[in-house]
């Protein structure tokens, strides 16, 4: 590219015209000590806790710890330039982060900064990564789903708009996978979507930026990264930084979705700051406030009213609700759910979806546990036709499961215990899906309908995948009328149910598979 | 300097009343920056910090250079001082005690950095200004820093006016350099 003198001319007089050379009173501190990314400064006695504090060579700290004759704060980024008898100024300021659409399809960092080389960001405004959630008037209850495309979580553990749904289990299990999906099915939902990694390697940020392009959701996606090799406190605040950026959807009437991944790591980072900055040590080293600081961090996700929407828009947007989804992701050693972050996580959400590695390992993908994963009150949002056909499914698998085990031992079964093991393990089998290729509400209408019906009971139980496949081409070739139908309304009646058995004995009849 | 704030401070407190109620807060005054001086003295300094010295004879060491300058409370002071391990924050005790008297005497010490010497006229200026500012009476020191290139850097406290051409360039090059 052509390196035009004129223009940057231009933008250097427009930048010094526009330089705030204005000069106010400010108290300035000295730093006594620096070690390991915390600083103790002496003087700054009117500084708030969590105030952004400047150094020397536009770095900023965070107040932390306001103390009689000092203040602890933790350094935001680099400190190798820091020494001791540095001068510190207060701003006035509570950590900020920018906000607005223009954020979507980038890769920023904790504080807002864009790290995917291109260019800066177009946003404008900026707001404190520290909010209020809003109170119990300003809410409104959870009616409308938000659809993930895997036939097991929408079947089973249904998650509406502003619940805030966990994902948990041991690594190498597929949360990611399952958060990802979900991100990429909001493609033509309208949901934007916020994905915050946590001490993750920045080769796998950089590939779930590459895959949420392929698939086209980068664009209504904002990506936020503190990685592995980034400051304890750069990772303690990225998930307050993710979700200020999706409350900025929230408060003007739109629908956002937000994965924590993962909140473990989230956890880890914020006990290394609390120990050195001398905070007493609790259960697991972990400090008092532990779960404090996720409480508040999900209780931000949450499902606001038509009138608060107007409030905060001054009357812009009217007869518009918002939401904010949170995804939490939380990672177990060894399955134990009973260690001191999980259980505070799974109490403060409205329910989990449970994944093994024993599943995972035996080739059932997603690896979800039906009978430990619950969703409390997504049940209210899910898709009418989803709901009727999905009970089914969940009755079907539980019965499967108490019965395997105890199948195992005996040599004669009657004819109904066989029928619900042989159903079982096609509905086992049904819940599989690949990564990558999220289904819509009719396809899965289908598929379960197909299960419930026993249109599945003659197919071999390792066919079951393909005979699935076979049925959606199918129906999309010859019955695309009565999929838009059911996308578009989600309603299932005599109609509709009579449409899709006549469309499946079509599929049956015409031995395609 | 920082690490005898919190220890100083009962002890300033402490003199500082005793100072109100006999109503001899100006020979307090005196005495403890006599009193800082001798303690901030390096000779002295090194002597304080031989491990080999007890609390007593810091005590004794002290009232020998300054005792026919002090009264018996003061004497009193640096023998409590010694006896607890606290000689070194001597220093400390009389910034804060002169910090509790500026405070009740409502008067604030400014410090005025600038480029070039400041006529009476801008003086007299900055002192009504900081005067509405802060609520007290101020009274300033100058001092000509031509590191500043222009204009007047206040401090009063822990506050900072910078108005000097210095900060505004710096601050000018971080904005381009962003």
């Amino acid at each position: 590219m052509q390196l035009n003198p004129s223009e940057i001319s231009e933008l250097i007089k427009s930048r010094i015209e526009n330089f705030d050379s204005s000069v106010e009173a400010r108290t300035e501190g000295t730093v006594v000590s620096i070690g390991d990314g915390i600083l103790r400064i002496h003087g700054l006695a009117d500084a708030m806790q969590g105030e952004m504090i400047e150094l020397p060579g536009d770095t900023f700290a965070m107040a932390l710890n306001l103390e009689r004759d000092s203040v602890g704060a933790v350094v935001l980024g680099a400190y190798g330039h820091l020494s001791e008898g540095d001068t510190a100024k207060c701003t006035g300021r509570i950590l900020e982060v920018p906000i607005g659409e223009g954020l979507l399809g980038r890769v920023v960092d904790a504080l807002g900064n864009p790290i995917d080389g291109k260019g800066p960001v177009d946003s404008t405004e900026t707001a404190p990564i520290e909010k209020i959630a809003p109170g119990v008037i300003e809410r409104q209850s959870v009616n409308q789903p938000v659809q993930t495309g895997l036939k097991s979580i929408d079947a089973m553990v249904p998650i509406g708009r502003g619940q805030r749904e966990l994902i948990i289990g041991d690594r190498q299990t597929g949360k990611t996978a399952v958060a990802i999906d979900a991100i990429i099915n909001q493609a033509n939902t309208g949901v934007k979507c916020i994905y915050v990694a946590i001490g993750q390697k920045a080769s796998t940020v950089a590939n779930i930026a590459r895959k949420l392009e392929e698939h086209g959701a980068l664009e209504h996606t904002i990506i936020v990264a503190a990685s592995a090799a980034e400051s304890a406190a750069m990772q303690y605040i990225a998930p307050y930084s993710g979700c200020t950026m999706g409350e900025y959807f929230r408060d003007r009437g739109q629908d956002a979705l937000i994965v924590f991944d993962d909140l473990t790591k989230q956890a880890w980072a914020y006990r290394q700051v609390s120990l050195l900055l001398r905070r007493p040590p609790g259960r697991e080293a972990y400090p008092g406030d532990v779960f404090y600081l996720h409480s508040r961090l999900l209780e931000r996700a949450s499902r606001v009213s038509v009138d608060y929407v107007e409030k905060f828009t001054n009357g812009e947007v009217k007869g518009k609700t918002g939401s904010l989804t949170a995804l939490p992701i939380i990672e177990t050693q060894d399955g134990d759910v009973s260690a001191f972050v999980p259980t505070n996580v799974i109490s403060i959400t409205d329910g989990q979806i449970f994944l093994e590695s024993d599943l995972f390992n035996a080739g059932i993908r997603p690896a979800i546990n039906a009978g430990l994963s619950v969703s409390r009150v997504g049940g209210a949002a899910q898709t009418n036709i989803i709901k009727k056909l999905g009970g089914g499914v969940r009755l079907a698998l539980a019965q499967y499961r108490e019965l395997a085990a105890f199948a195992q031992f005996a040599s004669d079964l009657d004819e109904t215990t066989r029928a619900q093991l042989s159903r079982g393990e096609r509905v086992t089998e049904l819940m599989k899906q690949a990564q990558y290729s999220p289904m819509s509400t009719a396809e899965m209408a289908f598929s379960l309908f197909m299960a419930n019906e026993g249109y599945m009971d003659d197919v071999a139980v390792n066919k079951v995948v393909d005979f699935e496949a076979a049925m959606v081409a199918h129906i999309k070739s010859n019955n695309a009328g009565l999929l838009a139908k059911i996308d578009e309304t989600g309603d299932f009646n005599d109609e509709i149910e009579a449409g899709m058995r006549a469309a499946l004995d079509d599929f049956k009849a015409k031995g395609v598979f | 300097m920082a690490d005898y704030t919190t220890v100083a401070r009962p002890y300033a407190r402490a003199v500082y009343q005793n100072a109100i109620e006999t109503s001899s807060v100006d020979s307090w005054s005196e005495a403890l920056g006599l009193m800082a001086a001798i303690v901030d003295n390096a000779e002295m300094c090194s002597l304080l910090d031989n491990p080999k010295m007890g609390g007593e004879q810091q005590a004794e060491l002290m009232l020998k250079v300054i005792a026919d300058k002090l009264n018996e409370q003061q004497q009193n002071l640096i023998k409590l001082m010694a006896e607890n391990g606290r000689i070194k924050a001597l220093p400390e005790v009389a910034l804060q005690f002169e910090v509790y008297r500026a405070e009740a005497e409502g008067k604030v010490d400014a410090e005025v950095r600038s480029a070039f010497p400041l006529s009476s006229e801008q003086e007299d200026s900055i002192i009504k200004t900081l005067k509405a500012k802060l609520g007290r009476e101020v009274t300033i020191t100058t001092t000509i820093d031509e590191s500043l290139i222009g204009g007047v850097v206040i401090k009063a406290g822990d506050t900072i006016i910078d108005g000097s051409m210095k900060s505004q360039l710096e601050s000018l090059a971080l904005t381009l350099g962003r």
